[in-house]
């Protein structure tokens, strides 16, 4: 019988299967944080539960902590609270834990690839919706709540029931100046956020290709704006060049025996869909939100809906909502809004290519009067590359400031936060209301329309400064 | 914990796409329990930029102080903070009716004995307009029968056995995945190690 990629790798964890049950699911690695393990760890110690598996935990404090001054303790209390509470659970429970101080500082989504213990095949959670990140690399990775952090921890284990199955198929060459991130906004765009709901996507076929990892990472971290939980890319050359000589590959006749046993994943040629949809990307522009949810996005160059283009009154209803939350008005042009901020950063967009493709539009230039610009890598060891490089020299000429690697302004559960009414085009995966800090406006884009609005002081179309 | 039967007044929330950022702002999950959350919920929609109470947000009409939500389509999309489902609970909300739930929702509400119950789009106009002209209206909903009435309007939803099974007994899918430990144990003997 033929199978998708997603039947093999499922089939490959059900531990147990009964009718009227969902399955009894493996799950090879578990990776946590501050923000919501306390009440997980609180929950063992209830039942008087151990961690199951050590060996397949990790910990990490990235939310709450700061990307600037990090030799200090950290000054909010709560904050202090958790971070100091994940390290106290982690000792007690001998889970190995990447700390505040720790030389490979990063974001939870970040250690695993850099590491290479995220691998083809394998079953990833974590108390996050963007831990879909690691399907970039042919893993089965989900975010999951606290209640099945518990769970994973106390049995390796979790119930899932097998979702449907979609693909998309990425066909054409891309526009110049047109990346990853503009091709699955402009998916969630096109089809909406409630698309993928129920669905396991599988990414597929020409453009995806010919994409590196990090530009496949970009597109699986926001593939949960479509309302998939669950989504990968076929491991291919590209995934196994990227794996070799990193800490935690296999090695010598495990890697060959790996690599073997990898390349019988891809679905099977004549295997079936759910659902299926194409898109091709040569016309796709540069892209950016101008409302408050995530299928709020429009091409730079064009004109924002309009009332009547939405279908239902609720639909109405939530338009203008967003559109008076923004400031914006319906049916006019979102190019030329002026900007404060402008923040690169986040588990989408912070890896050391794009930092390349944005310091090639920066440089030699400086970010406009009106803007503050924050520059935060996902880990310690790309700011380090980043330095090395001279990228970090390219922005700070330019005006930006360079930060500490963690979560940052994504969310700002620290103190990097977006005042209340400003603009900040961000390279982060949200926009809904709040999310920046109370009142915050955000605009989504990628790095090099970012990298475009800076220098502008407005919302300005990359492809002015090829 | 369980979950049978409930009959109450509603509270509508009639939007879509409400986000896990309206539900509980990222600002209040710094904490290492699950307490007062009741005080954050729809906090952004709750209050005004000046802190007073928001008059025209349905929470703080004291017609509409019940323990059935009822909203539209996609409730809880975005983040996977179980802190919303906490939150709902610590305010008193017990089961919420939509035309659909983003799949993490729907799990960390079942987790926590919270009922996610999708109608369809003849029953959930019959409801919401009933309850925006009365918001008196009670619903029952019965999950041993599968349905929610309220007058002489019935519909019956799906939820899977074993989740039924568990709401009604107070099972966990912990006491399940524990009783599976030699199985567990037999998998991973034979299991890829790299």
């Amino acid at each position: 019988m033929s199978k998708t990629i997603i039947d093999k790798i499922w089939d490959a964890h059900v531990v147990k299967q009964q009718e009227w049950y969902p399955d009894v699911f493996y799950i090879d690695l578990h990776l946590i944080h501050e923000v919501t393990s306390p009440q997980a760890f609180d929950m063992l110690r209830d039942n008087t539960l151990k961690v199951s598996r050590t060996d397949k935990v990790l910990g990490t404090a990235d939310h709450n902590v700061p990307t600037k001054d990090q030799h200090l303790p950290i000054k909010e209390k709560l904050w202090r609270i958790q971070v100091a509470t994940l390290t106290k659970n982690c000792d007690e429970f001998g889970i190995e834990l990447y700390g505040m101080w720790h030389e490979r500082q990063w974001i939870v989504h970040i250690i695993w690839p850099e590491l290479w213990a995220t691998q083809p095949w394998k079953t990833i959670v974590c108390w996050d919706s963007h831990t879909s990140t690691h399907g970039a690399f042919g893993a089965l990775a989900f975010g999951i709540g606290t209640t099945e952090v518990w769970h994973v921890l106390a049995t390796q284990c979790l119930l899932q029931k097998r979702p449907k199955t979609m693909r998309i198929v990425f066909t054409g060459k891309l526009q110049p100046w047109v990346v990853a991130k503009d091709m699955i906004l402009y998916l969630i765009s096109k089809y909406g956020f409630r698309f993928g709901t129920g669905h396991f996507v599988e990414y597929a076929w020409d453009t995806i290709s010919n994409l590196s990892m990090e530009w496949r990472m970009t597109i699986c971290n926001m593939s949960i704006e479509f309302g998939a939980r669950w989504w990968l890319v076929a491991p291919d050359d590209t995934t196994y060049k990227y794996m070799q000589w990193r800490p935690l590959a296999p090695q010598w006749n495990q890697r060959d025996q790996a690599v073997t046993y990898r390349k019988t994943l891809p679905s099977d040629k004549d295997a079936t869909f759910d659902k299926e949809i194409i898109i091709d990307v040569s016309q796709i522009e540069p892209m950016i939100t101008y409302g408050t949810n995530p299928w709020m996005w429009i091409g730079i160059t064009h004109s924002i809906p309009t009332v009547e283009s939405h279908t239902t009154p609720q639909e109405q209803e939530d338009f203008k909502k967003a559109l008076h939350y923004m400031n914006l008005s319906a049916w006019s042009k979102i190019i030329d809004t002026p900007i404060d901020y402008v923040f690169f950063g986040s588990c989408t967009n912070a890896r050391i290519e794009d930092f390349r493709i944005a310091a090639s539009l920066v440089r030699g230039k400086k970010i406009a009067e009106n803007v503050t610009g924050r520059v935060v890598p996902w880990s310690a060891q790309v700011a380090k590359q980043a330095k090395e490089e001279w990228l970090q020299d390219i922005f700070e000429d330019a005006w930006f400031e360079f930060r500490g690697a963690w979560c940052s302004a994504c969310l700002a559960m620290n103190e990097d936060k977006i005042p209340a009414w400003k603009y900040c085009v961000s390279t982060s995966n949200r926009n809904f209301q709040w999310r920046q800090w109370p009142w915050s406006r955000t605009l989504l884009a990628s790095p090099l329309t970012a990298a475009a609005c800076a220098i502008a002081g407005k919302v300005t179309d990359p492809r002015v400064y090829l | 914990m369980s979950f049978i039967t409930t009959t109450s007044r509603c509270v509508p929330l009639l939007r879509d796409n409400i986000d896990t950022d309206q539900i509980i702002p990222a600002k209040f999950l710094s904490i290492t329990n699950k307490k007062w959350l009741w005080r954050h919920v729809f906090w952004a929609r709750r209050y005004n930029q000046d802190s007073t109470p928001n008059k025209d947000f349905v929470l703080n009409n004291s017609a509409y102080n019940w323990n059935i939500l009822v909203t539209w389509e996609n409730f809880w999309c975005g983040s996977s903070r179980e802190h919303a489902v906490w939150a709902l609970n610590d305010y008193g909300f017990n089961a919420i009716i939509a035309l659909g739930f983003s799949d993490i929702f729907y799990n960390n509400a079942l987790n926590n004995f919270v009922l996610p119950v999708v109608v369809d789009e003849v029953f959930h106009t019959w409801l919401t307009q009933a309850i925006q002209s009365n918001p008196t209206v009670e619903v029952t909903i019965d999950l041993p029968t599968q349905t929610v009435s309220y007058l002489d309007k019935r519909f019956e939803f799906s939820i899977t056995k074993f989740k039924k099974d568990c709401l009604l007994s107070g099972q966990t899918n912990l006491d399940y995945l524990t009783s599976m430990k030699s199985e567990i144990t037999e998998y991973e003997k034979h299991a890829y190690s790299f």
